[in-house]
């Protein structure tokens, strides 16, 4: 196999992975979790940890996020998952929103 | 209250009477708001789609707190309490753990939207009103018992 045949193997799935986006896009949002003076630090900690499974360091540092800049980026997911995010962080009345990536 | 111990998925607690009663109470009140109180799905969004979802999301955190609402009166009346010494004794499952945090949590939401949502709790001022002082109070409360059934997770 000579070496010019490589970039047509490799580029072909990614050229139809480019043209069934281009029909049927599945728009990425941006599931938030933004600061707000009810809930306690450790709060958001324990509930990132239970709805996304992350360690505690991962979900402290998000924590930390919040409480400094107002807000922190905790997934990035199509439509669907993304809101499924949303609501279960406001079951614990955590402020979510899920916004489309720019 | 206070963590005993924690054994096969269930937390034990004890507290003493005066916790007990704080706590039934508290627990009496729920909910204090509506799921419109929720915010919207998103605040960029102007896909109609996204409108759509927003009446369902309401309708579906208006369920939860439904859901929500009866596991927390079974708690109050299943004798999940039972004395222990001049206290009671608190055992929950893991789930019921869950429930209670977000029962507390959304007590403390809805005692901040009644007192008009402002951008930082400060403390009541001087001429507060018996409705305010008593909003300040479950918060604070609520917080207490919210604490009390994390603390354990922050401290491993």
């Amino acid at each position: 196999m000579d070496s010019a045949s490589e970039p047509d193997k490799v580029s072909k799935p990614e050229m139809e992975k480019e043209a069934r986006w281009a029909d049927d896009p599945a728009p990425a949002y941006d599931v938030i979790c933004w600061d707000d003076p009810v809930n306690y630090m450790e709060v958001e900690t324990h509930v990132f940890m239970k709805i996304f499974g992350w360690d505690k360091p991962t979900a402290v540092k998000h924590t930390i996020e919040i409480n400094d800049t107002g807000k922190s980026v905790l997934a990035r997911e199509e439509f669907e998952q993304a809101e499924c995010y949303v609501h279960q962080l406001l079951h614990y009345s955590l402020h979510a929103t899920m916004e489309p990536v720019q | 209250m206070k963590l005993v111990n924690r054994a096969a998925g269930n937390w034990h607690y004890v507290l003493d009477q005066t916790k007990f009663v704080l706590l039934k109470k508290l627990l009496e009140t729920f909910p204090l708001i509506v799921a419109e109180a929720a915010p919207p799905l998103s605040r960029t969004d102007n896909n109609p789609r996204v409108a759509e979802r927003n009446h369902l999301l309401y309708t579906a955190l208006a369920d939860h707190r439904r859901e929500l609402e009866q596991q927390a009166m079974n708690l109050l009346t299943a004798e999940k309490f039972v004395s222990a010494g001049e206290g009671k004794a608190l055992t929950i499952s893991a789930q019921e753990r869950e429930m209670l945090i977000q029962v507390l949590n959304a007590i403390r939401m809805g005692c901040w939207c009644e007192l008009g949502r402002p951008p930082k709790l400060e403390p009541q001022s001087a001429n507060a009103s018996e409705q305010e002082l008593n909003a300040h109070a479950l918060l604070e409360v609520a917080g207490y018992f919210e604490y009390c059934l994390i603390a354990p997770d922050m401290a491993e």
